[in-house]
């Protein structure tokens, strides 16, 4: 049989491990402090949450939005700390995947070298013989070890909980998550209970990870820490001092990659957004972007009320028009196309057969709502103003001014959106006029709205008044692709 | 019905009482098109301000108002009113809140 030793990589992975797990531990907890809510429904009615990590409370004769809802926590439990979703995100994804590359070589190697006997029971008198431990570790003594085996059978136990249940269900709880795997495949967030549901489970299991990482090391300091750290660095019992010197060493290590990460993350937030999303864009692009949705709710499941983010354009124009049921709203559509076009909103309606699709609603901070829009396929649109050869994006320029209109937005400035033409002319992007068979309410976009199925809310551009086809997006702006992405530090393409 | 003739769900209809009300608060102040200075508008309903829009007062409403002249370049406007100089309930005066138009400072 396989000597249970600690072989190099079974070493070096530990240690890699360990900073991403505390990495996405922490970029977690920025996740959710932009939205500290839970609920069980997708709806995510206000005041049906179960949980609530925040004492905010919100006016009920002003429209507030969920940028308002947002909490700040501290550099110490969240990465990097102080409402920086944006940063949360790209350290969230980078690690992920970094934690996933570590996971599969960990795996590859464990069944390869025939390690996987020190996780994987081979008898059922393990769980008799695991309560016996469980009962000498509570009368503060320690159980023997497993013949042969590195671990007690309680150890071994949550070893292969963790290993062979916990990490799994984490990615796939996570995946659950992302708007274009929900639209491709909706079966797929109802098999969790919904897409909320989806959510808690990833939150109990990161509290689960939690409460492992603790015992773990209590396990270790209780075990012998100068013991086992010999083991983890030099694979054999040897040098406890060294050992120890080196543990602590290699602590630091990992503590200066989160203090690094966290003091560039909030002084530096651009490079950051440019160097992590490069890493995360292509996983994206590959495994995301072609999933088109095939969402269709019922009628039933609509949600009775949407919550929003972003508040409406406070400008006498924009309510003029509003009261006048925006007879005088015109869309300007131009830019690299060879029939520049202005519409009026019975133009639109008149210009091809109203789309109409129920579908759930991601906004970006984890909530989400069902709601049916109707509206103009943008693919129509595009055949319509036909595009120029070098016309690759989409602008969609709205009338919100953030400095103005939303306060708890970070920055100012008009809002805008740039989409990929290719995502223009799948089929679930919709300029949308309608909302759940009623005029497009003024709070969620009116007169014209953007829906992007397979993306979260914030790349559906409301209260559109202007489309323009580009080449590049690299002048507008400071050049990120959206407003979101220039002062938010978003990705500009954001299937998850 | 379809959503193209519904009438938008922010909307207050006027009926013609309020709607008579608010061309005495229009007599009163003076107020005239915005574009050609006709005196002749035609009031139409009202949007509600005060919980949609950040800077709004609470109480604050748009009635839409349409110049009939036709050679007017901009006949769409609107003026800024409190709900209790056109809305049924109570009786309270305006109590020297004047109606504003759209776009008249605050």
């Amino acid at each position: 049989m396989t000597q249970l030793d600690f072989p190099a990589w079974l070493r070096v992975t530990h240690w890699v491990n360990v900073l991403f797990i505390t990495l996405l531990i922490r970029s977690g907890m920025e996740i959710v402090a932009t939205h500290p809510k839970f609920y069980w429904r997708d709806q995510c009615k206000p005041g049906t949450e179960w949980a609530r990590f925040t004492r905010k409370t919100m006016p009920k004769d002003k429209l507030y939005d969920t940028l308002d809802e947002e909490e700040s926590y501290s550099s110490i439990i969240s990465l990097p700390g102080h409402k920086k979703l944006g940063m949360g995100r790209h350290w969230h994804f980078f690690s992920v995947l970094g934690w996933i590359l570590t996971g599969l070589v960990y795996f590859i190697l464990l069944f390869a070298t025939g390690q996987w006997h020190r996780y994987i029971p081979y008898s059922w008198s393990i769980f008799p013989t695991a309560w016996n431990d469980l009962l000498t570790y509570l009368s503060f003594n320690l159980p023997p070890l497993l013949p042969g085996q590195p671990l007690d059978a309680i150890q071994k136990l949550t070893y292969a909980f963790v290993l062979f249940f916990l990490a799994p269900f984490q990615i796939l709880t996570g995946t659950a998550q992302s708007p274009a795997i929900e639209a491709r495949f909706p079966w797929y967030v109802r098999l969790w209970g919904g897409r909320q549901s989806a959510r808690n489970l990833h939150l109990f299991g990161l509290l689960i990870f939690i409460g492992f990482i603790a015992v773990h090391l209590v396990m270790v300091a209780s075990w012998g820490w100068g013991q086992l750290n010999a083991l983890m660095i030099f694979g054999e019992v040897r040098d406890r001092g060294w050992a120890i010197a080196l543990s602590f060493v290699i602590i630091a290590a990992i503590v200066a990659v989160h203090w690094a990460a966290t003091v560039l993350s909030l002084k530096r937030p651009r490079t950051v957004q440019r160097a992590l999303g490069a890493v995360v864009m292509g996983a994206r692009k590959l495994l995301l972007r072609p999933l088109v949705s095939r969402q269709d709710y019922s009628t039933a499941e609509l949600s009775p009320e949407h919550r929003v983010n972003g508040k409406p354009p406070d400008s006498d124009g924009y309510k003029v028009m509003a009261v006048h049921n925006f007879a005088d709203w015109r869309l300007e559509v131009g830019g690299l196309v060879e029939h520049p076009m202005t519409f009026t909103l019975e133009d639109l309606r008149a210009l091809c057969a109203k789309q109409t699709q129920r579908v759930l609603h991601n906004c970006v901070q984890g909530w989400t709502s069902i709601g049916e829009w109707s509206g103009l396929p943008m693919r129509d649109m595009v055949e319509f103003v036909k595009p120029l050869p070098q016309a690759r994006y989409v602008c969609f320029l709205t009338m919100q001014d953030t400095g103005r209109d939303d306060p708890s937005a970070e920055g100012e400035g008009q809002f805008y959106e740039v989409i990929d033409l290719t995502v223009a002319r799948q089929s679930h992007t919709l300029l949308a006029y309608e909302m759940n068979g009623e005029p497009l309410p003024i709070k969620h976009g009116a007169p014209l709205r953007l829906r992007v199925e397979n993306q979260v809310g914030f790349k559906m551009a409301k209260w559109i008044e202007r489309i323009e086809f580009i080449s590049g997006y690299s002048d507008i702006g400071a050049g990120m692709g959206g407003w979101r992405e220039d002062n938010v530090f978003y990705d500009k393409n954001v299937e998850i | 019905m379809g959503a193209e003739r519904a009438v938008r769900p922010e909307i207050t209809v006027l009926s013609a009482e309020q709607k008579h009300r608010v061309a005495k608060q229009l007599r009163r102040y003076g107020i005239t098109c915005t574009s050609c200075g006709s005196e002749d508008l035609d009031i139409g309903d009202g949007l509600y301000l005060g919980f949609l829009f950040l800077r709004e007062e609470q109480d604050s409403y748009l009635i839409a108002l349409t110049c009939d002249n036709p050679d007017c370049l901009a006949p769409r406007t609107g003026v800024r009113v409190h709900e209790s100089q056109f809305l049924d309930k109570g009786q309270e005066s305006a109590g020297g809140r004047c109606p504003r138009r759209a776009g008249a400072p605050q």
